[in-house]
């Protein structure tokens, strides 16, 4: 799953109850309620990229400030509800985060690219970090500065990948890594890691 | 030179227009004016110049370039006028006030570089607020002239009178929302006033200047405050007349109205006010500063904090920047959390989260952010109160600003720029668009590298 169907995934479920709560205020002939929630669906189901969603909510939004009843509204509400795709439900189980070349495994979510890692790391609950100590704007230390920033991930363990073992420990302890290694990522490093988080 | 078909003006090789009619200039290949200022486009045009954008190629920024009318080069008392505003400038440093770099000759053309800046000017934005049938909200119009009067205090201890404070030499800065005075064209040095006639202009002129008497002094600046004030308070001026004689009349002889007779609900500001625009000089305040600060009491209903912050000092300096989110909608927010947080990838940014203006002003006052995604429609403190309020937060003042409005749209965008923001959005936005747009400005500032580096993590 990308990183957008991930976060689409997540966000559906929570655009489900909101139109739940839409439909409570329609028929409560709360417009007042109704405007407010029509108009924050508005503006993040189209974010999210459910266009079709985001227009029918403007619609409401529009209709009720105009002056339009609840009920009439109610159509609207289901054909929303019919606009919001299935998606796959979102995996939420803790895993190890790699940056790198290696089989994807159930405890594993693989990501290529450290920017990928980045999005991923905001999505889900990780037990580690794998990541290779290299430089430059794409590198493994540049995940490192935003993952500091991210409070999400600030509780996994890091374990360093290519690291020049005369420079280990100095680089461990800059990064508060709880393990490095001198080649890159392969299953004898993951293994290895899987003992430690054990 | 280039002499004019038009108007058989000479002009320096860099301008692509004539600095006296206007007319097109035959291209005589690219020039660069005093070997480092390359003209990019004219920015505006007046009776003694001609004001442009330029790149300075030497330091690679852009500022801009003053010139002196060419019919006036060969005038020995307009080029003192002239030099004397730019060194008047060059010896002042004020965040409230435009910064002159050099002053030149180029091909005989008199001219000086100084700080662009690029926003609206109180007069444009008093016009756009008029256009809508609004104000401009008292607690930001206090704030911009409370920045002023800073800036006409660091003219005043320079020695230097401005003579034409009005509201179209101040401007808002985009990006920042702080308050600049340009324009001093007409500004006097201490020593005997040579040359002191009736300049300014009329709606904003204290009475000694009307009468050309030697008594110009920092009162006068005092007098064209309270007048601007007046302007960008109520949207109409002290006198309000479309008759030039009768408007010096009646700022010579006519006492001021009160801000109340527009505006009864700002009957606290009127004894500030009245004092600043005496007749006498003795009788108004006796500098910016002094007016500044009665009207910092008198508008303490305005003014004062809707919240407890901390105080000046206070609060943490950041080791990175920091982002904060502000929006009432979660779902939204997560998608601005997210987008910041890619777009400053590689960086220790931290990115915050508020729900509300309230709670954004908190956190503001304890960790000034260097960026803000501001929602404009928000229940309580909408985004137009809360940056004006975080416009005076002290170390978040300066913070840029990207609004995102749901609803209001573009039709919308001038309530902000009175504030000072870099960037109008409309919901709904995509995330990769969201994140193109605040790498950009992250990038122009510095915050996000833009060549791959080495450096520890």
């Amino acid at each position: 799953m990308s990183t957008l169907d991930q976060l689409r995934a997540a966000y559906v479920p929570r655009l489900r109850a909101q139109l739940d709560e839409l439909s409570g205020h329609l028929s409560a002939g709360e417009p007042d309620a109704a405007v407010r929630l029509a108009h924050k669906i508005a503006g993040s189901a189209g974010s999210y990229g459910l266009g079709e969603v985001s227009e029918l909510a403007r619609a409401v939004e529009h209709a009720l400030d105009a002056g339009a009843a609840c009920a009439d509204q109610r159509g609207a509400i289901e054909a929303m509800r019919a606009a919001v795709p299935d998606v796959e439900a979102i995996d939420d189980a803790p895993v190890i985060l790699v940056v790198g070349d290696v089989p994807a495994a159930p405890d594993l979510v693989v990501a290529t690219d450290p920017l990928e890692a980045l999005e991923h790391a905001m999505d889900r609950t990780l037990l580690a970090i794998v990541v290779p100590y290299t430089g430059g704007g794409r590198g493994g230390r540049a995940l490192l500065r935003s993952l500091a920033g991210l409070d999400s991930a600030g509780a996994a363990p890091i374990f360093l990948t290519e690291v020049d073992p005369s420079e280990a420990a100095a680089v461990r302890e800059k990064v508060g890594a709880a393990a490095s290694f001198e080649g890159p990522v392969d299953e004898a490093v993951l293994e290895a890691i899987r003992r430690r988080l054990r | 030179m280039k002499p004019c078909a038009e108007c058989q003006s000479v002009n320096p090789d860099a301008v692509e227009r004539c600095l006296v009619c206007g007319d097109v200039l035959p291209s005589t290949g690219e020039t660069l004016i005093d070997g480092r200022y390359r003209t990019t486009k004219e920015l505006g045009r007046g009776s003694n110049g001609v004001v442009y954008m330029a790149f300075d190629v030497a330091l690679r920024r852009n500022l801009a370039l003053k010139f002196l009318a060419p019919r006036l080069s060969t005038k020995p008392k307009a080029v003192r006028r002239f030099q004397r505003e730019a060194a008047a400038l060059a010896s002042i440093r004020s965040d409230h006030v435009a910064q002159v770099f050099s002053f030149g000759i180029d091909g005989g053309a008199f001219f000086f570089a100084m700080e662009l800046v690029k926003g609206r000017t109180c007069k444009k934005i008093i016009e756009q607020h008029e256009d809508n049938g609004e104000w401009v909200p008292v607690h930001r119009a206090l704030v911009i002239l409370a920045e002023m009067a800073r800036g006409l205090a660091a003219v005043h201890s320079a020695g230097i009178v401005h003579r034409d404070v009005k509201p179209a030499n101040a401007v808002v800065e985009r990006g920042t929302g702080r308050t600049v005075l340009v324009d001093f064209g007409l500004a006097l040095t201490d020593g005997p006033p040579t040359d002191s006639g009736v300049v300014g202009s009329p709606a904003y002129m204290a009475p000694e200047q009307i009468r050309g008497t030697s008594r110009i002094s920092g009162r006068t600046d005092v007098y064209g405050l309270a007048a601007a004030g007046f302007h960008l308070l109520t949207n109409e001026l002290v006198f309000p007349t479309d008759d030039v004689q009768d408007m010096l009349r009646r700022q010579l002889d006519a006492p001021a109205r009160p801000l109340s007779a527009v505006r009864p609900e700002l009957s606290p500001l009127d004894d500030v006010f009245g004092k600043a625009l005496e007749k006498d000089p003795e009788d108004r305040y006796a500098s910016c500063a002094e007016m500044a600060s009665a009207l910092e009491l008198a508008g303490a209903q305005w003014l004062k904090p809707s919240l407890p912050v901390t105080q000046s000092g206070e609060f943490e300096q950041p080791v990175a920047a920091r982002i904060l989110v502000v929006d009432d909608d979660d779902e939204f927010a997560r998608l601005s959390v997210r987008a910041s947080q890619i777009a400053f990838f590689g960086t220790s940014a931290k990115v915050a989260r508020a729900r509300s203006g309230e709670e954004a002003l908190l956190d503001a006052a304890r960790k000034p952010p260097q960026l803000v995604l501001l929602d404009y429609e928000m229940p309580g403190m909408d985004g137009v109160e809360t940056l004006s309020r975080l416009r005076s937060l002290p170390g978040a003042s300066k913070a840029r600003v990207i609004v995102i409005s749901g609803k209001a749209g573009e039709a919308e965008r001038w309530r902000f720029d009175a504030l000072g923001v870099d960037g109008f959005l409309m919901k709904p936005i995509e995330l990769k668009a969201l994140v193109d747009v605040i790498s950009a400005l992250g990038r122009a500032r510095g915050w996000v590298p833009v060549d791959e580096e080495e450096d520890a993590a």
